[in-house]
């Protein structure tokens, strides 16, 4: 008979050799693929329609149009140990200086932050004059074929995406280039191909529209980029009281619940849903789990994470609701799912709603803050920095 | 070739060049392919530096914070900029050179409004004869239309030059496509229909034998706010009603290599030809374009015909300009409903 006892502290120092040689092998492996897998020269990129950092400070750019994600060293690696605000009173205006033009055709796309250097870096197009719906997102109305940079003093550059360090992935069936959409009229599809991206414990993870039969889909990559695989997503939407998968996540982010890493998603007319990252699955189709309606005629626009007085919290901003903080412990000790047609305004978790209409981009900025654009009643489009220890549910 | 818009330097350059005399100049003829581009150059200069250059010349939209992204390049003569993106017309630019001798030298310069380039205007039925009960007309651009109300600025006039009470229906933000290069007008249809409450009140649009105008305002602007410049006016003659179904027996069809021409009785909706006709080799659908002609509508394949048998396949959604269609008339009620109509078929052979 086996002895447990005696064979366990065996298979303990076995595993930690495993483990430490698997570290060991991963960081070797890591940086060297990091260095030979990008390659110098000029990625051809057609639309610049979402924008995500690692903790590496590499760029990871969604086209939509070109069914490609880039992954781009920018050589923007200087710390910054900065924790002040960053505000600028007219975003467009400036925008407009810089590219030639009036401010009302000015467009922002999508916004996100260099975790180290703090730079922000904003896709942009002269696209807004085309805007004609509430409806419409940026993507709908113009490629962004500009990359721009604001450093934390606030100063404007462009990126020039030449003669840089990068890769590409393809995606391997992004939803055809001439569908047109369903009720936005003369809208192509197209657009959604990708809506949002994560990166989360060396993956990227994407959203949007595929060819198949069930369009809503994530796309998940090791990075440095292999291979993509993709999952179709369905998820029950309790303001419509059917089961959905041709609306496309519009915002995400990675959340561990009750120990096990989950995307929790939030969708046009706006249910959140949380689906498990571990049976995502190449060619699998997966059922989320709704946890709440916040609210119909609604875009969630955009969702970070941030900590006040040490406790997670999950800002979410909005096309039409306010801005909103919910708790994503509330997520974790939510029984059950929504599973039929919600007759109230909302259902499921709670949330809180925050001073801050016309919020449009979030992310991450410093210990301190949140950066945000938010449309103002003057109609100016203002960078701002929300404080985390505002941010009080 | 120098349509360059010029402004002169009249300045003591001496410690630049020795002598001189530097000109700033933008190219401001839309179709050059340097369009846009903005130079300081002079004959008498060395210059070389042009990380240095770059810092003395700037060129802003004026009253910005920030010089406009782009690119400084060296010219036989100086140092040419060429911003990021076209200019655009509806603000001004501020170019500034700075010399140590002269300080800051500003211009204010402004590129032609592309209102310049006449905007083209067709309206459909292009012919002065119209059906009394005409349903539909549609407006078509050459260049995207700004966001304003667009009855704002159309006008029906009868005979006598009155501006008619509510000829269309009016929906809110207008019944655009979706580059606003394309308008419907949507004549009242209560005050087509005989026996409805509008037209027993109001009577219908048009009067057979009565002259109209569709008048379009000088003040209207396109998608970069400039305006037409000019009143644009079409005219029409109201002719009897049309009130009856489409009647397949009534058209004729005449296939060439070059063309398929189809002379029906009544005026077909240009909008609705353009997906409810469909001409097909076999199961195989044709390329090419539908085109109006004075009795009927006209299809250019893209390729020519080769020798052989043709069809035609017509959706039942196809109508004439007055709404009237193969299962129903305007009129009647429509069936479309009802019950299942075919497709229907028509075939040419091309010699």
């Amino acid at each position: 008979m086996f002895s447990y006892e005696l064979v366990k502290p065996t298979i303990m120092k076995f595993k930690n050799l495993i483990l430490s040689f698997t570290v060991l092998l991963a960081f070797s492996i890591r940086s060297e693929a990091n260095s030979s897998n990008l390659k110098k020269g000029s990625p051809d990129i057609q639309s610049i329609s979402v924008l995500e950092f690692n903790q590496d400070g590499i760029l990871f750019i969604g086209d939509s149009k070109g069914g490609k994600i880039f992954a781009i060293n920018l050589d923007d690696k200087g710390k910054s140990d900065n924790d002040k605000e960053l505000n600028i009173a007219d975003l467009e205006g400036d925008l407009a200086g810089l590219l030639g033009t009036t401010a009302d055709n000015v467009l922002v796309h999508d916004l996100a932050v260099n975790p180290i250097s703090q730079n922000v870096y904003i896709s942009v197009s002269r696209g807004r004059a085309k805007w004609t719906s509430r409806w419409h997102l940026p993507n709908d109305l113009a490629n962004a074929d500009v990359l721009i940079k604001i450093s934390p003093t606030g100063e404007y550059s462009e990126v020039r995406l030449e003669n840089v360090e990068f890769d590409s992935i393809d995606l391997p069936n992004p939803v055809d280039a001439e569908t047109e959409h369903r009720w936005k009229k003369g809208m192509k599809l197209r657009a959604d191909a990708l809506t949002d991206l994560v990166f989360s414990n060396g993956k990227l993870y994407a959203t949007g529209l595929s060819s198949e039969e069930f369009s809503s889909a994530m796309w998940v990559a090791d990075y440095p980029f292999k291979k993509l695989s993709a999952s179709t997503l369905e998820i029950f939407h309790g303001a419509h009281g059917k089961w959905e998968t041709a609306s496309p996540v519009r915002a995400f982010l990675p959340y561990e619940l009750n120990g096990k890493e989950h995307m929790l998603a939030a969708y046009l007319c706006t249910p959140l849903v949380t689906f498990e990252t571990a049976v995502l699955e190449d060619g699998k189709h997966i059922k989320g789990r709704t946890v709440a309606e916040f609210g119909s005629g609604n875009y969630p626009i955009d969702m970070v994470l941030y900590q006040n007085n040490g406790k997670d919290y999950i800002l979410m901003s909005n096309s039409q609701l306010p801005l909103l903080i919910f708790d994503p412990e509330d997520v974790a000790n939510f029984e059950g799912e929504i599973l039929e047609e919600v007759q109230s305004y909302t259902a499921g978790i709670g949330y809180t709603a925050r001073s801050g209409s016309g919020v449009q981009q979030l992310s991450e900025y410093n210990d301190k803050y949140i950066l945000a654009t938010q449309r103002l009643p003057s109609g100016k489009l203002t960078l701002v920095s929300f404080p985390k220890s505002w941010m009080i549910p | 070739m120098l349509e360059r818009t010029f402004f002169i330097l009249c300045f003591g350059l001496a410690s630049i060049s020795g002598i001189g005399q530097s000109v700033i100049s933008v190219d401001t003829i839309h179709n050059s392919p340097s369009y846009g581009t903005f130079y300081v150059e002079d004959s008498a200069l060395n210059w070389s530096d042009l990380e240095e250059l770059a810092q003395r010349f700037k060129v802003y939209v004026k009253g910005a914070n920030n010089p406009l992204f782009g690119d400084y390049f060296m010219t036989e003569r100086g140092v040419g900029f060429r911003p990021r993106f076209r200019p655009d017309s509806q603000v001004d630019y501020t170019v500034i050179f700075w010399s140590e001798e002269d300080g800051v030298v500003a211009w204010d310069t402004r590129f032609p409004k592309l209102s310049a380039i006449p905007i083209e205007i067709r309206v459909f039925p292009e012919v002065t004869t119209v059906p009394s009960n005409i349903l539909r007309a549609y407006i078509y651009f050459s260049r995207p239309m700004g966001l304003e109300n667009p009855y704002d600025f159309i006008q029906l006039l009868d005979e006598t030059g009155s501006v008619m009470m509510d000829p269309f229906v009016e929906i809110k933000e207008g019944l655009w496509n979706h580059d606003r290069t394309r308008l419907t007008l949507f004549f009242h249809p209560g005050r087509i229909k005989r026996g409805v409450g509008p037209n027993e009140v109001m009577g219908p649009v048009f009067k057979p034998g009565e002259r109209y105008t569709l008048q379009l305002s000088k003040d209207w602007k396109e998608a970069y706010g400039n305006d037409l410049g000019d009143h644009y006016s079409f005219n029409w003659l109201a002719a009897d009603p049309v009130r009856d179904r489409l009647n397949l027996s009534e058209w004729k069809v005449i296939g060439r290599n070059d063309q398929v021409e189809i002379r029906t009785k009544q005026l077909l909706d240009k909008e609705i030809v353009k997906h409810s006709l469909i001409v097909q080799n076999g199961e195989v659908s044709v390329s090419g374009k539908w085109i109006q002609s004075t009795d009927g509508v006209v299809f250019k394949p893209s390729i020519p015909f080769e020798k052989g048998r043709y069809r035609v396949v017509i959706s039942p959604r196809l109508e004439d300009i007055c709404g009237n269609n193969f299962n129903s008339a305007f009129e009647e009620e429509d069936k479309i409903n009802n019950e299942v109509i075919a497709e229907k078929l028509i075939y040419f052979s091309v010699e």
